[in-house]
């Protein structure tokens, strides 16, 4: 559930009713928007030449919450933990360590189903801010040794690094990237898995090869090994395009790169171009201008309830809570947003979500309730035998804002946002709510 | 149909009815004019189904008869056939032959009775309205209409009716004009209606131009004397006023106005006196160099003096001016305005000396001419920026 390029619109599988076949650990939890940039077609328009004596690393930092909370607490270190999910059985895992995921645990599952995999998982809450610090620790010293058009953070544990200005050949390239391993361990005490090739794509397949704390370099002449891999590990191919790959009778990313390509543009349009080039290597994006401050163009908050829930006293005060949350981190940032939308999952499986503009661009959690509201009740209404699991809040179309317009007929402002949060940030979330009067 | 007309006031009847033919619609039958001619009366009607408009008038007759001409082509035609005698002569099948000495060129119609044909107002209450209260009271009000077809209340201007009494407002959240008249010549019951945005648009427009030389408008800023009466009959979902040959049919906004009278602050005591030209041309200048989505601009105000500013951070532009004004205060005042709002609430008062009235940064400040004109109280007021 990102946002692609052209921000404010939801990627179109967000909508499809998704049938039971699926297992819900399909189903992704993704709180910490990643700045989502796959190569844009015109970026591949370069010459083929240019980019094959260039050197760009992937870094992805291993089973990074958790393995954030095994540095922090010792008693941790060997044993299998998750990250995400609150205290107890609820939630979903957003990242288990690599002892738990021996036992079969995968991102994406219910904590419930994961501990009958793995009876002693120890499931912890996940800290944002925490891991967003040392994300940003971690990038500012890239900064130092690399231009800063050169750094690209991809998402809150993986980023990219154009290193051609610093090395001149893949020895050097692989001494560039032990130094780099080195000092993430020295600065954070953290491991991280590279991917080193002459592109981008490339360099991100690679990451995967060699992990945990691995390097693996990927050059012309061992190419087959990426070759070799199933279609599904290439970056930008999930469930369904896998699919559709595998009608086209493509299984390999090899085949990919030799495939015809009007059948290819026949069946994925210019998506399909687009994947076809990065399989033969031919991926010319550069980096997508990283530098320190990320705007964020999009929140979104998902929330999936222990016990699923059908009367509307209870939808509404889930919606509420969520909204609030929603709300804070919004003014946390200055941010406002121009559409709400809200999706629900139903017990089957079934997603339905909708979307509304607000009268005009706001923060207020009074507002943006009295929104999700209305498209709540547009939405099918829960029954006894069709219970909400998951609740999603998404805000869109945010920008940044140093002053507003009041309006007359609406007293939000005179509500003391600002001094709520700090209170909020203190005591926590529960301290103080929205009321229920309608005003 | 069969008549015969001068172009020229062919032409300027049709300006009028035309303004209203949306150019895509997805009734094909609106990109027509409906003509009708009785005896010696040519109706020519235009429509969006929302607003008619109707312009009567007298063509040499000599026989009746009714047809649905397409209208950018009868008015492109029209444009390139001026200052000539026409004849119009309907044949079978809708066909329209338009023919001058020594041309001919034929329309084909469609057929009148598919052309929608406005509501009868029913249960209708009548009112009279001075023409100069119109064309003078809807431009100062429109501005301050919502466009936002979320806010449904507020795309119309409100009018308020009541003995001797007849007031106008318009609002969009953001800054309010209120126009009262008390001398107002009417003796019925209470009665209000809202009236779309683009329907007093209409009104000011066509409702402008004296008597008698119909075909000529008046020329912009002249105003039609006191006397000319503006008939209006509304009910709660219709509204139709006519003014010399000209009759508007609309729909009213089917909502409640908003409670404007509890949003206007009465104990504002802060006051402000300022010369409106220097306000407009300073507002104006620091408008270009602020910031392009609040636009705000912000006022600092001391006894004897006025400074405005803005500035915007991303470009790096700021502007400081300082005009001369008298506040009733000793204490400095700080309020801030999108300078947009501002501008356009000023531009619309006559009067060469400006009031206003604050009370603290965060509420509603009030702006009004230092003279009221004779029984006449306009007022606007406009909410302040505020910084996050």
């Amino acid at each position: 559930m990102h946002t692609s390029k052209n921000n404010g619109k939801l990627s179109s599988s967000f909508f499809i009713p998704r049938d039971a076949s699926r297992p819900s650990h399909m189903f992704k939890r993704v709180r910490m928007m990643a700045s989502y940039c796959f190569p844009h077609h015109k970026d591949l328009n370069h010459k083929i030449d240019k980019n094959r004596n260039r050197f760009f690393i992937h870094l992805d930092l291993d089973a990074f919450f958790a393995q954030v909370e095994q540095r922090d607490n010792p008693k941790l270190k060997g044993k299998p933990v998750s990250v995400g999910g609150g205290e107890g059985n609820r939630g979903i895992i957003m990242t288990a360590s690599y002892e738990a995921r021996a036992k079969g645990v995968e991102i994406g599952m219910s904590v419930v189903d994961a501990k009958r995999l793995c009876p002693e998982l120890i499931s912890l809450p996940s800290y944002g801010t925490k891991y967003e610090a040392i994300t940003q620790n971690i990038i500012e010293h890239l900064l130092e040794l690399l231009p800063e058009d050169c750094v690209e953070q991809y998402s809150i544990d993986e980023c990219f690094l154009d290193i051609t200005p610093v090395v001149k050949d893949y020895f050097d390239a692989a001494k560039f990237a032990w130094k780099l391993k080195t000092m993430i361990r020295r600065i954070e005490n953290l491991t991280v898995s590279i991917g080193l090739s002459f592109n981008k794509s490339y360099a991100k397949m690679a990451t995967k090869l060699n992990k945990p704390n691995g390097l693996f370099i990927v050059r012309e002449e061992n190419i087959d090994v990426i070759h070799n891999l199933p279609v599904k590990k290439m970056w930008g191919i999930g469930h369904r395009n896998e699919i559709r790959m595998h009608s086209l009778g493509i299984r390999t990313i090899g085949e990919l790169a030799n495939s015809n390509l009007h059948a290819v543009h026949k069946e994925f349009g210019i998506n399909g171009v687009i994947l076809r080039k990065i399989a033969r290597g031919e991926d010319t994006s550069g980096i997508n201008a990283a530098s320190g401050e990320r705007v964020e163009k999009s929140f979104n908050h998902n929330h999936t309830l222990s016990t699923a829930i059908f009367e509307n006293h209870k939808a509404e005060a889930e919606i509420k809570r969520m909204t609030e949350y929603v709300c804070r981190r919004m003014r946390a940032k200055d941010l406002i947003a121009d559409h709400i939308g809200l999706s629900l999952r139903y017990e089957d499986l079934g997603y339905r979500g909708d979307k509304v503009r607000l009268c005009h661009a706001t923060n207020s959690e009074k507002e943006l309730y009295h929104n999700a509201m209305e498209i709540y009740k547009r939405l099918p209404q829960p029954d006894p035998f069709h219970k909400i699991r998951t609740f999603g809040i998404f805000v869109y179309d945010l920008f940044k804002v140093s002053a507003y317009n009041l309006d007359m007929f609406n007293r939000d402002h005179l509500i003391p946002y600002k001094q709520i949060d700090l209170l909020k940030d203190k005591y926590g979330e529960n301290i103080i709510r929205l009321g229920l009067g309608n005003s | 149909m069969k008549f015969t007309v001068k172009s020229n006031d062919l032409i300027s009847a049709i300006n009028k009815v035309i303004s209203v033919t949306p150019t895509r619609s997805t009734l094909p039958i609106l990109s027509n004019l409906f003509f009708s001619l009785e005896g010696k009366e040519l109706t020519i009607m235009g429509s969006d189904l929302e607003v008619y408009i109707e312009v009567k008038m007298n063509v040499d007759g000599k026989s009746d008869g009714q047809v649905a001409l397409p209208a950018k082509k009868l008015e492109t035609l029209l444009q390139n056939l001026s200052g000539k005698d026409l004849s119009f002569d309907l044949q079978n099948g809708y066909k329209t032959i338009i023919k001058t000495k020594g041309g001919k060129w034929t329309l084909t119609g469609e057929d009148p009775n598919d052309f929608p044909m406005p509501a009868e107002v029913e249960d209708s209450k009548e009112i009279d309205i001075s023409g100069a209260l119109i064309t003078r009271y809807l431009p100062k009000a429109i501005h301050a209409a919502s466009n936002d077809e979320l806010r449904r209340s507020m795309n119309g201007v409100y009018f308020e009716i009541k003995k001797g009494e007849f007031k106008v407002v318009a609002t969009d959240g953001h800054r309010l004009v209120k126009i009262i008249n008390s001398n107002f010549d009417y003796s019925g019951e209470k009665t209000t209606m809202l009236v779309p945005i683009k329907t007093c648009q209409l009104m000011t427009k066509l409702f402008k131009g004296k008597q008698g030389s119909d075909a000529e408008p008046s020329a912009e800023g002249e105003e039609i004397s006191d006397s000319q009466k503006v008939k209006v009959f509304f009910s709660n979902e219709f509204l139709r006023c006519s003014f010399n040959n000209v009759t508007i049919n609309s729909r009213l906004i089917d909502d409640t106005f908003p409670n404007y009278e509890s949003v206007i602050p009465n104990d504002n005591e802060k006051i402000l006196k300022v010369a409106k030209n220097d306000l407009i041309g300073s507002v104006k200048r620091s408008i270009i160099l602020s910031d392009q989505v609040t636009n705000k601009t912000s006022f600092s105000i001391s006894e004897s003096e006025l400074k405005v500013r803005a500035a915007n951070n991303e470009y790096g532009t700021d502007a400081d001016e300082t005009i001369d004004c008298s506040f009733t205060e000793s204490e400095e005042f700080e309020i801030a305005f999108n300078g947009k709002y501002l501008l356009e609430a000023i531009q619309h008062f006559e009067a060469d000396e400006l009031l206003f009235d604050f009370s603290t940064p965060l509420k509603a400040s009030i702006i009004r001419p230092s003279e009221q004109r004779e029984n006449e109280d306009l007022m606007m007021l406009v909410m302040p920026v505020r910084n996050i």
